[in-house]
């Protein structure tokens, strides 16, 4: 047991040593700094991009929205010319039923005055 | 407070930390190109949350927590790519590690934790190479505290048998 603990110690100690930390690569930070300050260029010119695609998606928004409202409007208006004829031929029909009524009945009422030559 | 107090402090913790970022990386990928571009990553993010982390020992946790988690995910993603995350390697087939180590010593220990598992790797170099004790290392990782124990007695006990053949050479050398 005592050895295990000993070959353990042994190997602990060699990886501690083993294990010190590498040197990164050469220009690592100037990449990394490089990196950061082209992020941050891209960063600072995209609110002006996005401003200009924001004005145009409203526009097109808003068009839409006319659009839809026009459409809207139309077959609005359409549907009440529809209702209005419809209400129109309803109305003519019932004053043609009344009439051929009215003239039926005279026919019934007088039935001899057909027959007369 | 000020962006150039910001970009100064990046600066520091930059200049101070980048060894261990880029080691911690190498050491968990056992690959120079993709350690540096996951290091490189790690301080790009640094810089974006460095306005919330309010002191240096903040930014140190952060950047051993980040560091380990964008290792795994480079891991991850190299083996949807087709590649495998770990496959034991032979260690005597193993390169020589690039770039070369500064000592004999350290180019051999790496040979050998190259040759365990990505998470026995893991705790092992935060044991290691950060020193710290496996509390901190199941806080930093998120993993229990047994899980992080079983781990390091793991790849204790694999890297020793392996130990035993390579660096007592070393040694008696």
């Amino acid at each position: 047991m005592t050895d295990r603990h000993h070959q353990l110690d042994d190997l602990e100690r060699e990886l501690r040593e083993g294990l010190a930390a590498r040197p990164a690569p050469e220009g690592f930070a100037e990449t990394v700094l490089a990196r950061v300050a082209s992020r941050e260029t891209r960063r600072q010119s995209r609110p002006a991009l996005f401003l200009h695609w924001r004005g145009a998606l409203a526009a097109v928004l808003i068009a839409a929205v006319l659009i839809t409202a026009a459409l809207w409007q139309r077959r609005r208006e359409q549907r009440i010319a529809g209702e209005r004829a419809r209400a129109q031929v309803i109305l003519a029909l019932r004053i043609t039923n009344s009439t051929l009524d009215a003239i039926l009945q005279q026919k019934l009422q007088h039935p001899t005055k057909e027959a007369q030559p | 407070m000020s962006s150039a107090t910001e970009q100064f402090r990046f600066t520091d913790a930059l200049h101070r930390h980048k060894a261990r970022v880029y080691s911690i990386a190498y050491r968990i990928l056992g690959e120079s190109g993709a350690a540096e571009e996951v290091a490189q990553d790690v301080f790009l993010e640094l810089h974006r949350s460095l306005p919330r982390l309010e002191s240096d020992q903040h930014v140190l946790a952060w950047l051993r927590r980040v560091t380990c988690h964008r290792a795994t995910d480079a891991l991850r993603r190299r083996a949807a790519r087709g590649g495998a995350i770990w496959n034991e390697p032979d260690e005597s087939a193993l390169p020589i590690s690039e770039p070369p180590a500064p000592s004999p010593l350290m180019n051999r220990v790496e040979r050998l934790l190259f040759t365990l598992p990505p998470a026995q790797r893991t705790v092992i170099v935060l044991r290691y190479q950060e020193d710290m004790e496996p509390e901190d290392i199941a806080i930093e990782l998120g993993m229990p505290l047994a899980t992080v124990r079983c781990h390091l007695q793991r790849g204790l006990h694999l890297l020793r048998g392996k130990a035993e053949r390579t660096l007592k050479e070393y040694i008696r050398d």
